[in-house]
């Protein structure tokens, strides 16, 4: 009885797997074949088109910052200079302890000009005050009460935008000089029915800057960062592609999104307290458009292109995934309804689903699997060796569907052209599948039990902006220790 | 366990078979390895290669369009369209100059390129069954106005692809801006908002180049916004129009359900401010319950000295509406010297 319950749990984990790699490497050939497509984010004419077009509709660049002293200047800078025609951002400070404020008030000159501005259409903590610029008056500070939640900060944002299309971003990031275009030809192509385009995001730890552009880009140095990388070139370059090409995109990435905002006013904004607000907005967006008949397009643009600072250490990192999968616990009770119903199309079934079997149940699986194999090694009932090349040859098939999505990125790409970096790629690719997964595995395990769920404190190193500081063996501050 | 493998007759014991589902992993991750070195290495020589071609046609181009040293120039971009092995990236490239050069560009450059025989290659593109490619054409059609292909452009506009439809509809409007106007009047109906847009910027074509009347009647006119500015702007263009009736169709297009059409209608009335029903329009439009359609409204009233004074009298009304505040933000950016402060107890108007 034991013994058939057990060869059937490996059946189901057998099953589970083939499942998993099958469903990525469909995606990797989707994907494959939209960045090949010649479309028009990669035609440089339309890109100019739009770029010069006075009749594009604006966007807002939110950025929500709290003690960000060191890098808010750096950004609000590369935001202000997106090639687009009409381009608007706004700071919320989130009643930060460092000197933020402060920054961006002498930088930009900017000084107070509503002490008791109204609230918007989503409420929100209370806002201070409203600053503008008198030499730059495409930007806006508003000064708010503190509430810890980026969610509030967001739709503070969302209320002061002046436009029809918000780009909601983390203060940390730096974007391309194209990076809006590039989500704005999306929406051109289809502007009746598109409502969120997702972009990439890249580590910034290793890049330098001068200015608004960047000069250099390298694959990082650090094992955590360089671990990240990987996982994040799998899920934009071969997962959120793939879903996107069969319309099932749940998720636009809260570090980087582009959405229209009459759609994320109409569903309230992010929802204040929600350990996966972005996901459960984007969700609810897509509920609501379908609800009221409207068709709702959600696009993935692997080309454009938003850095920003990854997790250096482990308790760091530790506490981000703790937190993301405890908000997709939160998801899953939320949403989960949206599977195997018709109104929501394949985003209900496809990617909703998607996310309750390999997001969800799948470290479940993966955890008890790994768990039943050393105990029944331990037992006697299966042999080691047959346990070892199960292992190794699950081992090897992630490490080929991780290096894939490094080759994807090499061919289409092109971001990291030495080929000191390339290799360092392929390093870390290795590198991410003995231990790296294996820790997050734990992570995700940990976090289905109750515990804290505040991001804690994140040391930032901020951008480069030495040449001199990049170069090969020289230590920096972005390097901390494993 | 045997593990039977009918398509090779083959049958293994189950690690036998797991030890060779490892070696072919490996050996998969082997061969990605080498494959992404390999695309790299040729990514990198053809992007310095392409990289040279794509700078010294884009130099020639912006030259051309600032329209320096065209005698030289001009022989030398035509021969490069007519020798280069990349003629589509010859092309990219002085579509992007063009479109960089703020001004409107020399027509010697035009008139190089309509020399050459990319008119040709274009053609066969347009021809081509995959729509990218033909929208690539179009796109290049419409930026460097090749003439020659106005009649494959306009055929296309009768595509079932709509974003063919859309790349042949703006090439036809930069090549012959009435037969564009014709050609998306008649698209005006299917509902999608593009049509109004480019119908707004084959208006603006047609008065920047063209003098004689656009023909159309009432009917079509009162969908489009931007016809109906027109025939604000000059009052007798189009037959059985009258100044009052493109205001109300206007004022109308304010109230429309749909948000496009309400931005429009602003757009539209804030090119013809001059006139004093736009202006009336317009500073209902600061009332207006949609956040968006007041925003937008101050926003266009702020580039004009006329729109700026409906902001300033705005401004100081005592309504407390947020379209009031953002008089106070423009009336403080720009280089007027009016300047707001804005102390607990409201507006005040300082300086002025």
């Amino acid at each position: 009885m034991i013994r058939a319950l057990v060869v059937g749990f490996g059946l189901v984990c057998f099953s589970f797997t083939v499942l998993q790699y099958s469903t990525l490497l469909i995606y990797a050939a989707l994907s494959g074949r939209l960045l090949r497509d010649n479309r028009a984010g990669r035609r440089p004419v339309a890109l100019v088109k739009i770029a010069t077009d006075r009749t594009m509709p604006g966007v807002s660049v939110i950025m929500p910052a709290y003690n960000e002293e060191n890098v808010i200047t750096h950004t609000t800078v590369s935001a202000l200079a997106q090639e687009y025609p009409h381009i608007e951002v706004i700071v919320v400070n989130d009643g930060s302890k460092d000197a933020t404020l402060q920054v961006l008030i002498d930088h930009f000159h900017m000084e107070a000009y509503d002490n008791n501005p109204r609230q918007g259409p989503i409420p929100t903590e209370r806002v201070h005050t409203v600053y503008r610029s008198r030499v730059e008056p495409r930007i806006v500070v508003v000064d708010k009460a503190p509430s810890g939640a980026k969610a509030d900060n967001s739709n503070v944002g969302i209320n002061t935008a002046s436009y029809p299309w918000v780009v909601v971003m983390d203060a940390d990031e730096f974007m391309e000089r194209d990076t809006i275009a590039r989500c704005m030809v999306e929406v051109v192509a289809a502007p009746d029915t598109t409502a969120m385009v997702g972009g990439t995001l890249l580590p910034a730890n290793d890049i330098v800057i001068d200015g608004p552009n960047i000069l250099e880009r390298h694959t990082p140095r650090n094992y955590w960062v360089g671990c990240q990388l990987i996982e994040y070139l799998t899920a934009f370059l071969v997962a959120r592609p793939g879903l996107s090409s069969v319309r099932a995109m749940p998720i636009v990435s809260g570090g980087f999104g582009l959405f229209r905002r009459d759609a994320v006013v109409a569903v309230g904004g992010y929802r204040h307290g929600h350990l996966g607000e972005d996901m459960d907005m984007c969700l609810r967006v897509q509920r609501d458009l379908a609800d009221r008949g409207e068709e709702c397009r959600v696009v993935q643009v692997p080309e454009s292109l938003c850095w920003t600072e990854f997790p250096q250490t482990k308790d760091v990192l530790r506490r981000q995934r703790i937190r993301w999968h405890r908000g997709l616990k939160m998801i899953m009770s939320d949403h989960r309804s949206m599977i195997g119903r018709k109104r929501y199309g394949p985003v209900g079934t496809v990617g909703v689903g998607s996310l309750f079997v390999f997001e969800w149940l799948g470290p479940i699986l993966e955890a008890i699997g790994w768990l039943m194999i050393v105990g029944l090694c331990l037992a006697g009932w299966v042999d080691p060796q047959a346990a070892f090349a199960v292992f190794l040859t699950t081992q090897l098939i992630g490490m080929a569907l991780t290096m894939l999505s490094v080759a994807i990125m090499t061919r289409y790409l092109q971001t990291f052209t030495r080929r000191s970096d390339v290799l360092r790629l392929f390093g870390w690719a290795v590198a991410m599948n003995w231990g790296y997964r294996q820790l997050t595995l734990v992570w995700r395990i940990r976090s289905l039990f109750p515990g804290a769920t505040g991001w804690g404190e994140m040391p930032r190193a901020g951008f480069k902006t030495n040449p001199a500081a990049a170069a090969p063996g020289v230590a920096t501050s972005a390097s901390a220790a494993v | 366990m045997l593990v039977k493998l009918r398509a090779i007759d083959v049958s293994m014991d189950a690690l036998t078979f797991t030890w060779v589902l490892a070696a072919i992993a490996g050996n998969v991750v082997v061969v990605i390895v080498m494959w992404t070195f390999r695309v790299r290495r040729r990514g990198v020589r053809s992007a310095q290669r392409d990289g040279v071609t794509w700078k010294r046609a884009h130099h020639l181009g912006s030259e051309l369009a600032a329209g320096r040293d065209i005698n030289r120039k001009a022989p030398a971009l035509t021969q490069l369209l007519d020798t280069t092995d990349q003629p589509m990236l010859v092309a990219a490239a002085l579509a992007v100059a063009v479109r960089q050069e703020h001004a409107e560009a020399h027509p010697a450059l035009f008139s190089a390129v309509g020399r050459s025989r990319l008119a040709t290659l274009l053609r066969d593109r347009i021809d081509h069954a995959d729509a990218n490619t033909r929208i690539e054409a179009l796109e290049i059609v419409e930026v460097l106005r090749v003439h020659l292909l106005l009649g494959d452009a306009a055929v296309l506009t009768r595509s079932d692809d709509k974003a063919v439809v859309r790349a042949a509809c703006d090439a036809v409007v930069e090549l012959e801006p009435s037969i564009g106007i014709g050609i998306l009047i008649g698209l005006v109906g299917g509902g999608d908002s593009w049509v109004l847009d480019s119908l707004g910027r084959a208006v603006d074509a047609a008065a920047r180049r063209e003098t004689s009347p656009v023909p159309l009647s009432r009917s079509q006119w009162r969908s489009a916004p931007m016809l109906a500015q027109r025939a604000l702007s000059e009052s007798a263009t189009f037959s059985r129009a009258t100044v009052t009736d493109a205001l109300m169709a206007l004022v109308e297009a304010l109230e429309h359900s749909t948000t496009s059409r309400r931005l429009a209608a602003v757009t539209a009335l804030s090119a013809s401010i001059e006139h004093p029903a736009a202006q009336i329009a317009l500073a209902g439009a600061l009332g207006s319950d949609d956040r968006m359609v007041r925003f937008a409204t101050a926003a266009n009233l702020a580039d004009s000295p006329a729109g700026r004074d409906i902001l300033r009298r705005t401004a100081a009304s005592d309504d407390g509406s947020d379209a009031a505040r953002m008089a106070a933000e423009v009336l403080w950016t720009t280089d007027d010297p009016a300047l707001v402060e804005v102390p607990a107890g409201g507006l005040r108007v300082v300086g002025s």
